[in-house]
């Protein structure tokens, strides 16, 4: 795993960008763009959301009694909600295509780093991916309760994917 | 006026430079932060499994979830690689053209 992840070092991206360069000749196009536009209302949404989520874990962090989950389903369906909102609008987003891209594609895989399916935005999939855990979440707890395990390991899973999606969103304000 | 190649390289370098010192330092945060917490998280499924904690109920979907996390983390990391190369590339593509320009006189349109 490390050796996969220092092949993405300063050194590296900097070779990429000369063999493009002088492959494709810099002079061959103006700026280029590889990635989606940053959505000013997305990555506020998130903040918000991030922050709303993480509250509602602290309150539940020792687990919680199948009995008590009617007073926990509306704060459920509205986090449910807001995270398959922001996962469309995260997705709804065009993702450049061009020959650059192709190329700078190819340069990575060749490193070893797995490569994004035409139109695939990882911060859409970690979205959706929280969406779907707080949803086998309400499930669970509204058939058997949720242990104080079982608590832990859901928060753990929104909080890796809050991780990628905040970074890739951050990365998109260039 | 000719193109000054030495001072050129020097200006690309010094551009290209500017943008990865930021980006590589977040990528390393980011990378850092990452395994750290999916190994937390492994070993937290782990000992629920062994402990009847993960229930019957829950068991498969956090175990295919590891696999889940991993792989976007990766995407993640070629997203934003991505995202530093267009920068470096965009850098190094308006240091050439102001220098063409100021030799040529001639302002080209990016």
């Amino acid at each position: 795993m490390d050796l996969l992840l220092n092949r993405l070092r300063r050194k590296s991206i900097v070779r990429i960008v000369l063999i493009l360069g002088i492959s494709l000749g810099f002079l061959t196009g103006c700026t280029v763009r590889l990635a989606p536009q940053h959505n000013q209302a997305l990555a506020a949404g998130l903040v918000e959301q991030n922050k709303a989520v993480m509250e509602f874990f602290a309150f539940y962090a020792w687990g919680t009694k199948a009995a008590s989950f009617p007073e926990r389903l509306p704060e459920y369906n509205r986090l449910i909600g807001n995270f398959d909102a922001l996962a469309l609008q995260a997705d709804a987003r065009p993702v450049p295509r061009n020959k650059i891209k192709t190329k700078v594609n190819e340069a990575l895989q060749k490193r070893g780093i797995p490569v994004l399916e035409e139109g695939e935005i990882p911060s859409a999939t970690a979205l959706r991916k929280i969406y779907e855990t707080l949803v086998k979440m309400r499930d669970t707890d509204q058939k058997q309760g949720l242990t104080l395990t079982e608590s832990q390991a859901f928060k753990g899973m929104v909080k890796i994917y809050l991780d990628q999606a905040l970074t890739y969103e951050n990365f998109l304000e260039r | 006026m000719e193109l000054d190649i030495t001072q050129l390289m020097k200006d690309i370098s010094t551009a290209v430079s500017a943008v990865l010192g930021k980006d590589v330092t977040t990528i390393q945060g980011f990378r850092d932060r990452q395994l750290k917490a999916i190994a937390q998280q492994s070993a937290l499924i782990t000992a629920g499994i062994a402990t009847g904690e993960i229930t019957e109920e829950t068991r498969e979907f956090f175990l295919d979830s590891l696999q889940d996390m991993v792989l976007n983390f990766l995407k993640t990391l070629q997203g934003v690689a991505q995202v530093t190369i267009e920068k470096a590339w965009n850098a190094a593509v308006t240091v050439i053209w102001d220098a063409i320009e100021k030799v040529t006189g001639i302002r080209l349109v990016g």
